[in-house]
């Protein structure tokens, strides 16, 4: 039996149109479509070359229904740049991590939601009030992907295809989560990380968060949470050199530039002097990079999970093979975030209970 | 007189008789140093140590008063009091000794009239006394002023807090200089020092800092 919902997310997922699909699976589009929308069932053997197709077991196509993430529950930063196909194919992504999360879930206590809504806030005050909610002062974050998995969040990576993105979040079943590109620089990754935060405090009731505003917003917050007005101020960096720029951001873990707006913003830089030190910033190259960056965070509750599912003797094939999906797939939504667990097991000799699945894991790339 | 030093499981025990547990107290400690780190360099220097014994006070307080805890600030000494009207505590900072088995701390400040007073009953409940387990039919009737007061000894430094609940017996020229008992509890490491070990993953899951708590569920 083939579940219409789980085709169209599988075939988004692979950023597929129909015509493309009925291209590679010799199919008409017009079987595709109504199958999509369930007016009828294929074969046994044509679900099985749909599966193939589309990388997922043919359990996954007949498992129950799943309802998608709506378009509006998301703010995309670059929307207007980004086609119907590139933000159906990030969504239905984030649906199958959706699935991870359940198997997880299931398994394991984790922490509990704890983001204030604060709508209808000035991203400054509300970045204050988080930071006052959860204890923070005036400090740095050592690591702000721990802090959010503490308090609640659950982090996903982009997939690769997804990449031109830099993050998305929302909530899902009250849930908060927050995927997030694992290929940016560390301190890029910090503020994008800060960035989704700011959309689930700012923009998590009521409001459709997808208007430029809104992507405004949510970098002033990132912004503020990332480097406290009051901390920056005890810093002694009214018009800060570039060189004291670049000694200064090391306190808050930031990229060069972030520091330079903040600075801007808080009235301590120029309008000359913010031009110049990002004129000057550029030619040394930290407007595409971060020269000698700081290393990307990584999931401390997706390291935790796989570290016990490998002390339990299960393997990351069998959760692949229990969501029906392959082990890359399930390594892609976790890329970046989990620097040893899951590849480390690919290493290791498989375990005697491997015989007992009854889906053959995909051979390794 | 030879002081009474317990650690780990004896220090549990004795926390546990007396009515706290190390979860309070570092519940207390950890809630104080965060209120402490609003402080930034525009603050006048004194604040943050300020707010730091200030909250402690308080925060000891809140979780204390619940559980029929009383309190008073005679002379300005913070004290939440047993709800058996036997002793009090007063949370203070400590010089860096605190914590530390093998050496002798005091306060890190000198203390005035009202801890002098303090120490000074707890001296003569000493020598009247003569031991200090709280024995319920020691048929002792209890005075206003008879009232032994222990200090919560706070210190905190780059690798966490160090803290215990000790009980002093002589103090001189505002230092106290010995103590009858010390209940050293373990040290709380800080929060935000470790970035290093934190972006070192796959160790041997004894992750630092920010701590995710991921369990099995049952069944």
């Amino acid at each position: 039996m083939l579940t219409p919902s789980r085709l169209a997310i599988a075939r988004k997922r692979r950023g597929l149109t129909l015509t493309r699909l009925a291209g590679l699976t010799g199919l008409s589009t017009h079987s595709l479509s109504v199958y999509e929308n369930g007016h009828q069932t294929p074969s046994e053997e044509k679900l099985l070359q749909l599966a193939d197709a589309l990388n997922v077991s043919p359990a996954f196509l007949g498992a129950p229904d799943l309802d998608e993430i709506p378009e509006d529950a998301v703010s995309f930063r670059a929307l207007s740049k980004m086609t119907a196909r590139q933000r159906d194919r990030a969504l239905s992504a984030g649906r199958v991590a959706l699935l991870i999360n359940d198997w997880i879930d299931a398994r394991f206590e984790l922490p509990a939601a704890d983001i204030p809504s604060l709508t209808g806030y000035d991203p400054e005050s509300a970045a204050e009030v988080v930071r006052a909610r959860w204890g923070l002062g005036e400090r740095p974050i050592a690591n702000v992907l721990h802090l959010l998995e503490a308090h609640g969040v659950r982090i996903y990576s982009l997939t690769a295809e997804n990449n031109e993105l830099d993050a998305y979040s929302l909530y899902w079943h009250a849930q908060p989560f927050i995927f997030l590109s694992t290929t940016k620089t560390g301190e890029r990754g910090r503020f994008d990380a800060a960035h989704e935060l700011g959309h689930l405090v700012l923009h998590g009731e009521h409001q459709v968060p997808n208007r430029p505003a809104a992507e405004v917003e949510a970098n002033r917050f990132a912004a503020a949470f990332l480097m406290p007005r009051a901390s920056i101020l005890a810093q002694g960096l009214r018009d800060a050199t570039t060189q004291k720029i670049l000694k200064a951001k090391r306190t808050w873990n930031v990229a060069a530039m972030a520091l330079t707006h903040r600075l801007h913003e808080l009235g301590l830089l120029t309008e000359w002097g913010y031009r110049t030190a990002c004129v000057q910033l550029s030619r040394l190259g930290y407007r595409r990079s971060e020269p000698k960056g700081i290393s990307r965070e990584s999931s401390q509750l997706l390291a935790k999970v796989f570290r016990s599912v490998r002390d339990h003797g299960e393997t990351p094939a069998a959760i692949a093979a229990a969501i029906g999906i392959t082990t890359d797939e399930l390594q892609a939504h976790v890329f970046g975030l989990t620097l040893t667990a899951v590849t480390g097991d690919r290493h290791t000799a498989p375990g005697p209970e491997r015989g007992d699945l009854h889906v053959v894991p995909p051979a390794d790339r | 007189m030879a002081t009474r030093v317990l650690v780990e499981a004896e220090a549990v025990d004795r926390l546990t008789e007396l009515g706290l547990s190390v979860e309070i107290v570092e519940r207390v400690v950890r809630r104080a140093d965060a209120e402490a780190s609003i402080c930034t360099a525009l603050d006048p220097p004194i604040m943050e140590g300020l707010t730091r014994w200030g909250r402690t006070n308080r925060y000891l307080r809140e979780e204390l008063v619940p559980a029929d805890w009383r309190y008073d600030n005679p002379s300005n000494l913070p004290r939440t009091i047993h709800p058996s009207g036997d002793f009090a505590i007063v949370a203070t900072t400590g010089d860096e000794r605190t914590g530390l088995v093998e050496l002798v701390p005091t306060t890190k400040y000198p203390k005035g009239y009202a801890t002098v007073q303090a120490v000074g009953i707890n001296e003569q409940l000493t020598l009247d006394l003569g031991d200090f387990d709280l024995d319920p039919d020691d048929g002792r009737t209890v005075d206003a002023g008879d009232l032994r007061t222990w200090f919560l000894l706070f210190h905190v430094d780059d690798d966490g807090f160090r803290v215990e609940l000790s009980l002093p017996d002589s103090i001189a020229d505002g230092w106290i200089t010995s103590w009858a008992e010390r209940i050293i509890l373990p040290d709380f490491p800080r929060d935000d020092d470790r970035l290093a070990a934190l972006l070192t993953p796959g160790g041997d899951g004894q992750d630092e800092g920010i701590e995710v708590e991921v369990n099995r569920r049952q069944g």
